[in-house]
């Protein structure tokens, strides 16, 4: 798998606009990917270096429709911590 | 916040203000606050967006457009008091950059008046005059109005007037086809056809007649012109016009008071009498007015027009039934468009403003003021002229606001006999007053009558 195929979208949130401040971005990454897969493909494709990265799956969540029960997809979810200094734009403005 | 300005001839003053980027800075993060509040971005709670993601989400110009909403009255009316300006409407903003925000005020300002020598102005009044034969004039009108028509058995004459039936068939299409229609029969009348009456003429009651008329070629209606109508007449009934003797009989159907032919002619003649004079009041008032707009220099901003013509507009709209399908209704009844009607008052309303310019300055400029007691005299005046005013409207007569009319229109009378005492110059006491004043070169407590 390319590693440009890696990295789904960036998160955008409150909680992860917060930590940014602490350089550290959150991803959603294909459910199958590892941390090195990760962290190549921030390094490549935001040309930082990456220090740490933090993997949780998020779980699909269930809800009832009549009878029956729909789970929604889990999926993955990387945060990914930089080196001192370096800031990956991107987010400025999404 | 940089400014530049200038003046114009019509009494405006344009500001050329550009925003330096703190201050926008200011006036941007304030706009953020307020719309941070009021937008949901996914991922974010209301009111809690940081403000990059909030622009870009927003999308570019979407803050400074709502920073604009405050910075420019604000700006504006900063301009207007450091520059020390009496604006009498809101300016007119007109954005010419936004990168730095850049934009143009017109600010119209209170109009500017300086009234020139007019104490040298010199206007010889129109001579009132009523002629026996302006009298004789009226008298005659009033025979007309008077006249009885009484059926003959002759044929048609010139100055009759007939019931007839006319039917006039072009083709296969009837173009006339009325039944006992009356008809003045007068000289070269151009209705319906020119020479129409002239046919008519020598036709026995209850004859009918045929004939052919055409339109001359150069009739104004390209439509009508040189067309040919063949029309058949039937005459039903002929009358004739009785014009009533001069007598004292006539006097007395005139009016009930009036008992004798001598009281009607003195009646008539008061009455032309007042007429005249106040058509010569009239022409002197504007003559007076127009010589003044000559010797002085008069400027106010197109504003001023544009609310004249509005409310002239509005009383219009009012009397078709008010409001916006009023002005509508009144614009189709004229068959005008607003733009046109607009262009064909400006004059009008130009004039006005200047005269009620000069009204001002001058009553300003001799010190002419007007008492509660000439005011109470003059509602007094009013509310007896008119049986018909009700207690009702006599309080709404003497209501603060109905005393300021009544105070404004005394002082217009005022100050034109003012004026007019002035151009023709009739030593009355006002004048004398303010000569006096200005030769003392003291004009403190002058309490002119």
């Amino acid at each position: 798998m390319h590693n440009f195929e890696i990295l789904r979208r960036p998160i955008v949130t409150e909680k992860s606009t917060a930590s940014m401040t602490q350089r550290k971005y959150g991803f959603e990454v294909v459910k199958s990917a590892s941390k090195t897969q990760v962290k190549e493909a921030v390094q490549q494709a935001f040309k930082v270096d990456v220090t740490k990265v933090n993997m949780i799956t998020v779980h699909g969540k269930t809800r009832k429709r009549g009878t029956r029960v729909i789970t929604s997809p889990s999926w993955r979810k990387a945060i990914v911590t930089l080196k001192s200094g370096d800031k990956i734009e991107l987010f400025e403005g999404v | 916040m940089k400014l530049s300005t200038e003046k114009t001839e019509n009494c405006q003053v344009i500001f050329n203000i550009e925003v330096e980027p703190p201050e926008m800075e200011k006036y941007l993060d304030e706009a953020y606050t307020h719309l941070v509040e009021e937008y949901k971005v996914p991922g974010f709670r209301k009111g809690k967006t940081p403000r990059p993601i909030l622009e870009n989400y927003l999308g570019q110009g979407a803050l400074v457009e709502h920073a604009l909403e405050h910075l420019v009255p604000e700006l504006c009316n900063m301009a207007i008091e450091e520059q020390k300006i009496t604006a009498i409407a809101y300016p007119d903003v007109e954005i010419t950059e936004l990168e730095p925000v850049k934009f143009k005020a017109t600010v119209s300002v209170q109009p500017i008046i300086e009234l020139g020598d007019y104490h040298s102005i010199t206007i010889e009044p129109d001579k009132v005059e009523v002629t026996e034969k302006d009298i004789a004039n009226t008298m005659e009108q009033l025979r007309e109005q008077k006249a009885k028509w009484e059926p003959v058995t002759r044929s048609v004459a010139i100055d009759d007037m007939v019931k007839i039936d006319v039917k006039s068939v072009v083709g296969d299409e009837t173009v006339i086809d009325e039944k006992e229609r009356f008809y003045m029969v007068k000289k070269e009348s151009p209705l319906p056809i020119p020479g129409f009456a002239e046919q008519l003429v020598g036709i026995e009651p209850g004859e009918t007649k045929e004939f052919n008329l055409s339109f001359p070629a150069e009739h104004e209606d390209k439509n009508l012109a040189g067309k040919n109508y063949a029309i058949k007449v039937t005459v039903h009934e002929i009358k004739e016009k009785h014009l009533p003797d001069v007598n004292d009989d006539f006097a007395k159907s005139i009016g009930d008071d009036i008992d004798s032919l001598d009281t009607l002619r003195k009646r008539l003649e008061t009455n032309l009498h007042s007429m005249a004079e106040s058509n010569v009041r009239q022409t002197l008032e504007d003559k007076i007015i127009e010589e003044i707009t000559k010797v002085s220099k008069i400027c106010f901003p197109p504003i001023m027009v544009e609310q004249e013509i509005g409310k002239f507009l509005t009383d219009m709209a009012k009397q078709f039934g008010g409001g916006e399908t009023g002005l509508n209704t009144f614009l189709k009844s004229s068959g005008k468009t607003l733009e046109e009607i607009k262009n064909e008052l400006k004059p009008s309303a130009e004039s006005k403003i200047t005269r009620s310019l000069i009204l001002r300055e001058v009553s300003q400029d001799a010190k002419l003021t007007i008492t509660d007691e000439e005011i109470n005299t003059y509602l007094e005046e009013i509310i007896n002229s008119d049986p018909a005013i009700t207690e009702d409207m006599s309080n709404a007569i003497k209501s603060p606001s109905g005393r300021e009319t009544a105070r404004q229109i005394l002082l217009g009378k005022k100050t034109f006999q003012h004026l007019v005492d002035i151009v023709t110059h009739v030593s009355t006491p006002v004048t004398e007053e303010k000569a006096q004043i200005e030769e003392a070169a003291a004009p403190a407590e002058n309490e002119t009558k």
